[in-house]
């Protein structure tokens, strides 16, 4: 990893050009803020589904109205070029740090369901906020000597590295990472031992803070001008990455993320899949340091690589019973890919220009994502367990994943072919 | 790059891997228990872990149990993977958790809804899982043959009835035609959440076959969902015993707190102990 390559990529580039103290900073805030947000995106959902059957059902609406417009948080990331003009791209990048790092600590604490859903609604927008502002100041930056390619496997390098924190976690909790496992501990003392993960969040968001606070890199960039100069006439048919987004967070989440539903699907192993999935991230994180981004970024590989995806994806979806561990495997196989595309989407996302300024195309590009991410849940949740209220959608939900999946391959590789930067 | 960070790199990158390796030595093995011939049974609709907090825990549902520690449980709406459960496989992170053998099933074309499961001490030999005729949402009951001993063997059944408007009796009837066409043995146990009052006719008709345990056992229905009926519609029936030594609903999950936070679920946990020859 470290020695370099003809990808010439080097953490000893980006530790130079950024100093010890501020690389390690800037590292360890963008592996722990990402996982606080994949933890509060997971957090999230339960606590409106809870609400959204209260309401169908009739029990306790006035209640559980509130709940349900914390939705509305996932749409505040779009606001960020906005709160970004009136206060400064430095402050609103700083301030997201200490919100995202304070409201995670809060959800530890175990509150009613009610505030648990509102601070892990904030803690998921704001994540939005800090990764378009701080991917916007990263890579426009000049001062620090890093090619811009570089800079994104970092970024994605450290993405990668919360989802290994998060399985790594989830392996210890058997799946349940927010209340850490605690065998044989004694029954006086159960409700103390949910508490376990606080003790391990204060020390982070107090490092997180502390770090920020006296490390973090101080980014200089220039007035946003020449964006809209440099943006591509068809900028809006960019757009689609915005959906492929949305796709991705929905086919990780709601599936791909979680061994025990691939082994439930396909009758294999829980253990099997929880190494298998672990192993495809980490295949993963070694291509894009082994393989140059011309070659991944290639139209016909990238062709070829989801049409592979695809007809695994259908193998699992429709015959994962019959095929097992054939079909776990091609669940291996499409995990990677489908990690391909997102880093592809996040270049793509990172290095052209839309009509409007880089903050506001990477900030817009998560609040879709995840407005498609809810839309596409609530769509697969009526195929399943509210399927008796539209009985059409009954069983529809291999169909729903697999929509999700081909818009995923349609967004990477459209806006590969868009690009007039193309390699 | 430092060398230090080089190694945290390098263990952020493996530690997954190995742990995950590693948790297949510890995950794999239920607690052996000497075979006896008074056994408690459970009964618990965790309402897929949600409590009437409406908070999602485990942990809790799992207390809950130990309260009573059964050697046999039957498990009503029980979820796999699916998002708003944060993705947890609950029969598997439970039957993991109290180190119980276990046997879960849901209706294939529906993959998270409704599952039942049975956890067992005792080794679970034989299992299977059946649709019941619905209307609205997709019911099941299981099967399992429970090996307590060689000279103890028994059948044990868990299901979810339907709500509202489903066709209840129809239901009823399918389950007990079916038990009588699956069951290896005399000695049979029937667990679930049957959203029947214990006045119903179909109630009456369940209890043609089987005897229910709390009433044998002397005491009066107690409520184990409040809100909806003010009465208990999940039952532990029994067939082939030879003695009922005890019978209640487990209310008092924390002693000297009455908080939501006690209830891992909507539903409360019925326990029945039963006596085999």
């Amino acid at each position: 990893m470290e020695k370099k390559s003809d990808l010439e990529f080097s953490f000893d580039e980006i530790e130079s050009s950024l100093q010890s103290k501020p690389f390690y900073t800037l590292f360890f805030n963008l592996v722990i803020l990402s996982l606080f947000f994949i933890q509060a995106l997971r957090v999230f959902l339960p606590g409106v589904y809870v609400a959204l059957s209260h309401v169908v059902f009739y029990e306790n609406i006035a209640e559980n109205l509130p709940i349900l417009l914390t939705l509305v948080f996932f749409v505040l990331p779009a606001l960020t070029n906005t709160i970004c003009k009136k206060f400064g791209i430095k402050r609103v990048l700083v301030a997201s740090i200490y919100v995202i790092a304070i409201c995670r600590l809060l959800i530890a604490l175990h509150l009613p369901n009610i505030f648990q859903t509102i601070f892990s609604g904030i803690t998921v927008s704001v994540y939005g906020m800090f990764i378009s502002t701080f991917l916007t100041v990263w890579i426009k930056d000049e001062k620090i000597d890093i090619n811009s390619s570089n800079k994104i496997i970092f970024v994605i390098f450290s993405i990668m590295c919360a989802f290994l924190l998060d399985y790594l976690i989830r392996t210890i909790g058997f799946s349940q990472d927010i209340s850490l496992l605690p065998p044989g501990l004694s029954a006086e003392f159960w409700y103390v031992t949910q508490y376990v993960w606080l003790f391990i969040q204060i020390p982070l968001t107090i490092i997180c803070i502390y770090f920020t606070r006296l490390y973090f890199p101080r980014f200089t960039i220039s007035p946003d001008v020449d964006d809209k100069n440099d943006q591509d006439k068809k900028s809006t048919r960019y757009s689609l990455i915005f959906v492929g987004v949305g796709a991705f967070w929905f086919l990780l989440f709601n599936i791909f993320l979680y061994p025990n539903i691939i082994a439930h699907y396909t009758s294999t192993n829980y253990y099997v899949n929880n190494i298998l999935s672990i192993v495809a991230l980490i295949a993963f994180i070694l291509i894009i340091f082994r393989v140059k981004r011309q070659t991944l970024s290639n139209i016909k590989t990238v062709a070829i690589l989801n049409g592979v995806m695809i007809v695994s994806l259908c193998l699992f979806l429709f015959l994962g019973r019959i095929l097992t561990y054939i079909a776990a495997i091609l669940v291996f196989v499409s995990m990677i890919i489908m990690y391909l595309n997102f880093y592809l989407l996040f270049v793509q996302m990172s290095t052209i220009n839309f009509k409007w300024e880089k903050v506001k195309t990477i900030s817009n590009a998560f609040a879709i994502g995840l407005v498609f991410y809810i839309l596409f849940t609530v769509l697969h949740i009526f195929t399943i367990n509210w399927a008796f209220i539209i009985s059409a959608f009954k069983g529809l939900g291999p169909i729903i994943v697999l929509l999700a999946s081909v818009l995923l391959v349609a967004s990477t590789i459209i806006s590969i072919h868009l690009n007039p930067r193309r390699e | 790059m430092d060398k230090k960070f080089k190694c945290v790199l390098i263990a952020l990158i493996i530690s997954p891997l190995i742990l995950s390796v590693v948790t297949i030595g510890i995950g794999e093995f239920p607690k052996e228990v000497a075979p006896k011939n008074e056994l408690t049974f459970m009964t618990y609709n965790i309402h897929f872990g949600q409590g009437i907090d409406d908070l999602l825990n485990l942990e809790r549902i799992a207390q809950n149990i130990l309260i009573d520690d059964p050697d046999i449980i039957g498990l009503q709406e029980v979820g796999v993977g699916s998002a708003y459960l944060q993705g947890v496989d609950m029969a598997f992170w439970l039957a993991k958790r109290l180190m119980m053998n276990y046997y879960y099933y849901n209706p294939i074309n529906n993959h998270h809804e409704l599952g039942n499961a049975i956890l067992s001490k005792y080794p679970i030999v034989l299992s299977e899982g059946y649709e019941i005729p619905s209307i609205l949402m997709e019911r099941t009951f299981i099967h399992c043959v429970v090996e307590v001993s060689s000279s103890l063997i028994l059948d044990v059944f868990c299901t979810h009835i339907g709500i509202r408007t489903e066709n209840k009796s129809a239901q009823v009837d399918f389950l007990l035609e079916k038990i009588t066409e699956i069951a290896t043995t005399s000695r049979q146990v029937l667990m679930g959440d049957f959203n029947l009052r214990d006045d119903t006719s179909e109630i009456g008709r369940v209890l043609t076959y089987f005897n229910d345990t709390a009433a044998e056992f002397g005491v009066d229905p107690q409520p184990s969902i409040d809100y909806i009926f003010n009465t208990g519609i999940d039952y532990i029936f029994a067939t082939g015993y030879q003695d009922i030594t005890d019978s209640h609903v487990i209310t008092d999950m924390l002693p000297g707190i009455n908080s939501p936070i006690e209830y891992g679920s909507d539903h409360l946990p019925v326990v029945s102990t039963i006596v085999f020859s």
